[in-house]
C-alpha cells in the first residue's frame, strides 16, 4: 500500500449531524404518539373526541414515526458516518446527500399531515397514499445512487461486514416498497391496491415482516458491526460467523412473512413455509447476537463502567430475546394463542425500544461528541437514562405479554359443555385494562430517559464552542492489482456489483416462490362460492372503515380454530374477501372480530354504538365517533371508485358504474328510513357517513350466504 | 489471549479488527437442527401425512359438538325455576348486564321492543314463548341467541324477570310493536 501518492479529502460530517438532529426530533414525536396511544387504550376519553388523534389514526402515525422517522433517520446517520470511514471516501455526491436528507424529512411531514386526516391505505407500515409512495421511491433511489456511487469510488478494496448489511437493506427495501405499493389512484389522496383479499394479505405481510427484517434488523446489524467494536474498542469475534449469518439471514428472512397469517384463509402450503422458515431464522439471527456480545469477551468490565457499552449490550441482548421469541411465536400452536393479542405488541416493542432504540442511543452518545469535537456532557446522566429506559422496557414487555397470554387463554376457554367460558368479548378486555396502565407507565419511563438524553446532548453541543469542520483524511487510491490467492468470499468483498447482485438473488428466491403462485388468485377460488361485489354504498362505507383505521383493533378473519368458530361463526374463506381492496384481515383484536358482524344487530344498534359504544356494550374501551354523524358521504366519487374497481377486475356492469351514486343514494334511504322508523331524527340523515358505514357493517359476512 | 492471536484476521477497517473464531458448536447445532426440522415438518404436512388446517378444525369442532350433546343431558325443569320467587332477582342481575342496552333499563324498549306492555312480536308472551326467544334469538331482528352464553338456569331466571316487568308502566316507553295479547 505504499504507492506514495495519497488523496487528501474530507468526510461529509455535516450530513451526519443533520440526520442525528432529525433522529432526536422525530424520536420525541414517535415516543409521545406512542404514549398517547397507550393512554387511549387505558382510558378511552384520552382522544378528546377528536378524530385526528383517535386510536385508529394515531396508531399508524406512531408506527410510521417510530419506524421511518426515528429509526430511519438513525440508520441514515449511522450509515453516512460509517460508510465514508469504512470505504475511505467522501459520499459520492453532496447534492444527493442533501436531497436524501430533505426529501426524507418531507416524506415524514407528508405522513404527519395525511395520516391524522385519515388518508391511509390501511396496509401496516405502508399506509401512506400513492403520491407519498412515489416520493419515497424517488428518495430511496437517490440514497441508493449515493451509496453505491460511494462504493464505486472507495479507497478500501474489501467491504467490511457492515457494508454488506447496508447493501442488503437498500436493495431489499426498494423491492419491498415498490411491489407492495402497486396501486391504482382513485383521487389525489386515495388508491386501491392491485392485489385483493388473500393475495393482498400475503404481499402485505411479506412486506410487513420484511420491513422489520430489512428496515429494523439488517441496517441495525450493520450499525452494530461498526459501532460495537468502536465503542468497546475491541475486535469483532468471528469473521466467518459474520459471513454465514449474513447470507443465511438475508436468504431465509424473506420467506417468513406468512407466519402473520397462520390458521387464516391463506393456503396451507404458504402458512407452512412461513412457519418453518421462521424457525430456521433463529440461528442466523443469533449469529449476529454472538458476534456482537462476544466482541466484549475479555473486557466485560466495560459493561460496568461505560453507559455506552451498557446500551449496546442491552440492545444486542434484546435482539437475541426478540429473535428467539419470533420463531417461538411462529410455531402454529403458539401463534394460535398469541396472535391478535398484546403479546405481539410486547414482542415488537422489545425490538423497537430495546434493540433499535437502545442501539440508536448508544450510537448518538458515541457520535455527538465526535462530530462536535467535544466530550459528552455527563456520563452519569447517560447511565441514569440507561436504567430508567431499561425499567420502562421491562414494564412494557412484562405487562403486554401478561395481557396477551391472559386474553388469549380467555378467548379460547371452552367448558365441559362445549360453551365459551367468556362469551362476552368485553369481559376479556376489561380484565387487561389495568395492564394497559402499566404499559403506559413503562412508556412514560422510556420517555423520561429520552428526555435526560435530549438534555445531555443539548449541553454537549452547547459546550462545544469551537467551529466544527469536516474530518480531514488522507488515503491512497485503490490500485488495480488483484490478489490472486484470496478466499472466494474475500474476493467477493472486493466486488461491489457482484455482491449486490447476489444479495438481490438471495432475497428474490423466497419472494418469487411465495408470491407468484397466489397472483392467479382465481386458482384458489371455488367458482360456486364466488361472492357479489360490494354495492356502491357498502364500498363508500368500507372506505370510511379504512379511513378510520378500524382494522387496527378489529380483525375480519375468523381463524380455523374451534374456539373462534364457536365465538364468531364459520371460519373465513378466501372467497369472502376476494374483492377486498385493501384486505382488512387485521392483525390485532382490541375489539372482537367483525368478519360476520352483518345482520347480527339492527342498524339502530350500530347507530347508537358508534355514537357511544358504552350505550350498547357496557365496559367497551372503543372511542366515540361523533364526526360520523356530521360528515357527509361523497356519493359522486363512487362512479370513479367503481370504475377503478372494475378496471382491477371486479365484475361491475357499465350501468352499475354509471349509476353508482344514484344507487348509493337509494341504498342510503332504505337504511335511513329504518332508523327514522325507530325514532331517529336527524337532518339529512341519508347523507351522513354513519349510514354508509352501517351499510358496510351490515354486509360483513353476508355475501357468502346465498 | 494467545487464542485470539491465532484467530486474528489481518483485516482492519477504520481501525476495527476482526478475529476469526470458529463457529460455536451449539450454534451450528441449532442451525442445522432447525433446517432439518423444517424440511421434515414441511414434507409431513404438505404430503398429507399430517392433517390440513381444515381437518384440524373439523376434528376440534367434533369434540365441541360431542361436549354440547352430552351437555343436553343436564337440562333442567325450566318452569320450576321460572316460578321460583328468587329467580326474579337473579334474572334482574343478568338483565342488567346483557339485556338493558337494547330493551332499556326498565324494560321500556330502546333498540329492541318494549317488554312491559301487552304487545308481543314473537308469540304471545307466555313463559315458553319468551324462553324460546331468549334461547334461539331472532336473527332477522338482531336479537342474539343466548343459548350458548347463558346456562339453562340463567335463561329461566331472565324469563322470570321479564315476566315480572309486565304492566310496570316505566317512563319513556317505546311504542307498542307486534300483536296485542289480552290477559
Amino acid at each position: 500500500m505504499t504507492e506514495g501518492k495519497l488523496d487528501h479529502f474530507a468526510y461529509d460530517d455535516k450530513i451526519v449531524r443533520n440526520f442525528l438532529m432529525a433522529t432526536m426530533i422525530w424520536a420525541g414525536a414517535a415516543f409521545l404518539f406512542g404514549l398517547l396511544a397507550a393512554l387511549e387504550l387505558a382510558h378511552w376519553p384520552f382522544n378528546l373526541n377528536t378524530e385526528f388523534i383517535t386510536f385508529g389514526r394515531l396508531r399508524p402515525l406512531h408506527t410510521n414515526a417510530a419506524i421511518f422517522a426515528f429509526a430511519g433517520n438513525a440508520i441514515f446517520a449511522g450509515i453516512y458516518y460509517s460508510t465514508q470511514r469504512l470505504l475511505k471516501a467522501r459520499m459520492f455526491s453532496d447534492a444527493l446527500s442533501q436531497i436524501h436528507f430533505w426529501g426524507w424529512q418531507l416524506v415524514i411531514i407528508c405522513a404527519a399531515i395525511t395520516l391524522p386526516l385519515g388518508y391511509s391505505q390501511s396496509k401496516e407500515y405502508a399506509e401512506l397514499e400513492w403520491p407519498i409512495d412515489l416520493l419515497i421511491t424517488l428518495i430511496w433511489v437517490v440514497f441508493a445512487i449515493n451509496f453505491f456511487g460511494t462504493i464505486k469510488k472507495r479507497r478500501e478494496q474489501h467491504m467490511y461486514v457492515a457494508i454488506w448489511f447496508y447493501i442488503a437493506t437498500i436493495i431489499t427495501v426498494a423491492v419491498l416498497h415498490i411491489i407492495n405499493s402497486i396501486e391504482l389512484p382513485v383521487s389525489f389522496l386515495q388508491s386501491y391496491p392491485v392485489y385483493a383479499g388473500m393475495q393482498d394479505a400475503l404481499v402485505q405481510w411479506w412486506y410487513g415482516h420484511n420491513a422489520v427484517a430489512f428496515f429494523l434488523t439488517t441496517p441495525f446489524l450493520g450499525l452494530m458491526y461498526y459501532y460495537m467494536p468502536k465503542i468497546a474498542n475491541r475486535p469483532i469475534y468471528s469473521y466467518r460467523l459474520s459471513i454465514i449469518h449474513f447470507w443465511s439471514l438475508v436468504f431465509i428472512y424473506i420467506w417468513a412473512g406468512p407466519h402473520h397469517l397462520l390458521y387464516t384463509a391463506l393456503p396451507d402450503w404458504a402458512q407452512t413455509l412461513g412457519m418453518v422458515f421462521s424457525l430456521m431464522l433463529w440461528a442466523p439471527s443469533w449469529g449476529g447476537m454472538i458476534n456482537g456480545l462476544l466482541t466484549l469477551r475479555g473486557a466485560w468490565h466495560l459493561l460496568r463502567e461505560d453507559p455506552l457499552v451498557k446500551f449496546m449490550v442491552a440492545a444486542i441482548t434484546f435482539y437475541g430475546m426478540a429473535t428467539f421469541e419470533g420463531p417461538l411465536l411462529s410455531i402454529k400452536s403458539v401463534s394460535s394463542l398469541g396472535h391478535y393479542t398484546d403479546w405481539i405488541i410486547g414482542h415488537v416493542h422489545i425490538g423497537a425500544l430495546g434493540w433499535n432504540g437502545f442501539l440508536t442511543f448508544a450510537m448518538i452518545y458515541y457520535l455527538v461528541p465526535k462530530l462536535w469535537n467535544t466530550k459528552l456532557y455527563s456520563l452519569r446522566l447517560a447511565t441514569a437514562h440507561f436504567w430508567i429506559g431499561l425499567l420502562g422496557i421491562l414494564l412494557y414487555y412484562i405487562s403486554m405479554v401478561t395481557a396477551g397470554i391472559t386474553q388469549g387463554l380467555m378467548w379460547r376457554a371452552v367448558d365441559g359443555s362445549g360453551r365459551l367460558v367468556y362469551p362476552d368479548f368485553v369481559e376479556t378486555v376489561t380484565k387487561i385494562v389495568p395492564l394497559y396502565w402499566v404499559r403506559a407507565f413503562g412508556g412514560l419511563f422510556y420517555i423520561i430517559g429520552f428526555a435526560l438524553m435530549a438534555y445531555n446532548i443539548y449541553r454537549t453541543i452547547k459546550q462545544a464552542n469551537t467551529k466544527v469542520v469536516d474530518t480531514k483524511v488522507s488515503a491512497a487510491p485503490l490500485t488495480n492489482h488483484k490478489v490472486e490467492d484470496e478466499e472466494p468470499h474475500k474476493k467477493l468483498e472486493g466486488m461491489g456489483l457482484t455482491f449486490s447482485v447476489l444479495s438481490f438473488i438471495a432475497i428474490a428466491v423466497g419472494s418469487i416462490i411465495e408470491i407468484v403462485p397466489t397472483l392467479s388468485l382465481h386458482k384458489y377460488v371455488e367458482p360456486s362460492k364466488i361472492i357479489d361485489p360490494y354495492t356502491p354504498l357498502q364500498l363508500a362505507g368500507r372506505d370510511i372503515y379504512v379511513k378510520e383505521g378500524c382494522y387496527v383493533c378489529h380483525s375480519q378473519m375468523i381463524r380455523k380454530l374451534p374456539s373462534e368458530v364457536l365465538r364468531y361463526g364459520p371460519a373465513s374463506t378466501i372467497e369472502e374477501s376476494m374483492w377486498d381492496r385493501p384486505f382488512q384481515w387485521g392483525s390485532k383484536r382490541t375489539g372482537p372480530d367483525l368478519a360476520r358482524l352483518g345482520g347480527k344487530y339492527p342498524s339502530l344498534w350500530h347507530f347508537k354504538h358508534m355514537m357511544d359504544p358504552r350505550s350498547t356494550s357496557p365496559g367497551s374501551i372503543m372511542p366515540n365517533y361523533p364526526w360520523l354523524y356530521s360528515k357527509k358521504t361523497d356519493f359522486l366519487i363512487l362512479r370513479k371508485k367503481l370504475s377503478v374497481m372494475k378496471g382491477l377486475g371486479v365484475p361491475y356492469s357499465d350501468e352499475e358504474v354509471s349509476q353508482a351514486d344514484l344507487n348509493a343514494i337509494k341504498e342510503a334511504k332504505i337504511i335511513a328510513d329504518d332508523l327514522r322508523s325507530q325514532g331517529i331524527e336527524m337532518e339529512k340523515l341519508d347523507e351522513k357517513e354513519i349510514v354508509a358505514l352501517i351499510s358496510y357493517l351490515q354486509a360483513l359476512g353476508q355475501k357468502g350466504k346465498k | 489471549m494467545s487464542d485470539d492471536k491465532e484467530n486474528q484476521s489481518t483485516e482492519h477497517f477504520d481501525g476495527i479488527v476482526e478475529h476469526d473464531h470458529p463457529l460455536p458448536r451449539w450454534w451450528v447445532a441449532i442451525f442445522f437442527a432447525t433446517i432439518i426440522y423444517g424440511v421434515i415438518y414441511y414434507i409431513h404436512y404438505e404430503s398429507h401425512s399430517g392433517p390440513t388446517t381444515d381437518q384440524e378444525l373439523a376434528a376440534g369442532m367434533q369434540e365441541i359438538y360431542q361436549a354440547q350433546k352430552s351437555g343436553v343431558a343436564e337440562t333442567i325443569d325450566y318452569d320450576q325455576v321460572i316460578k321460583k320467587p328468587e329467580s326474579i332477582q337473579a334474572g334482574a342481575k343478568i338483565y342488567s348486564e346483557k339485556c338493558f342496552m337494547c330493551h332499556g333499563d326498565k324494560g321500556q324498549g330502546l333498540i329492541g321492543p318494549n317488554l312491559t306492555d301487552n304487545h308481543w312480536v314473537h308469540g304471545k308472551g307466555t313463559s315458553q314463548d319468551i324462553l324460546a326467544v331468549v334461547q334461539t334469538g331472532v336473527a332477522a331482528k338482531g336479537m342474539p341467541a343466548w343459548e350458548s352464553v347463558l346456562k339453562p338456569e340463567e335463561q329461566a331466571q331472565v324469563v322470570a324477570f321479564v315476566l315480572s316487568l309486565k304492566g310496570t308502566n316505566p317512563k319513556n316507553p317505546k311504542a307498542p310493536e307486534g300483536v296485542e295479547v289480552s290477559n
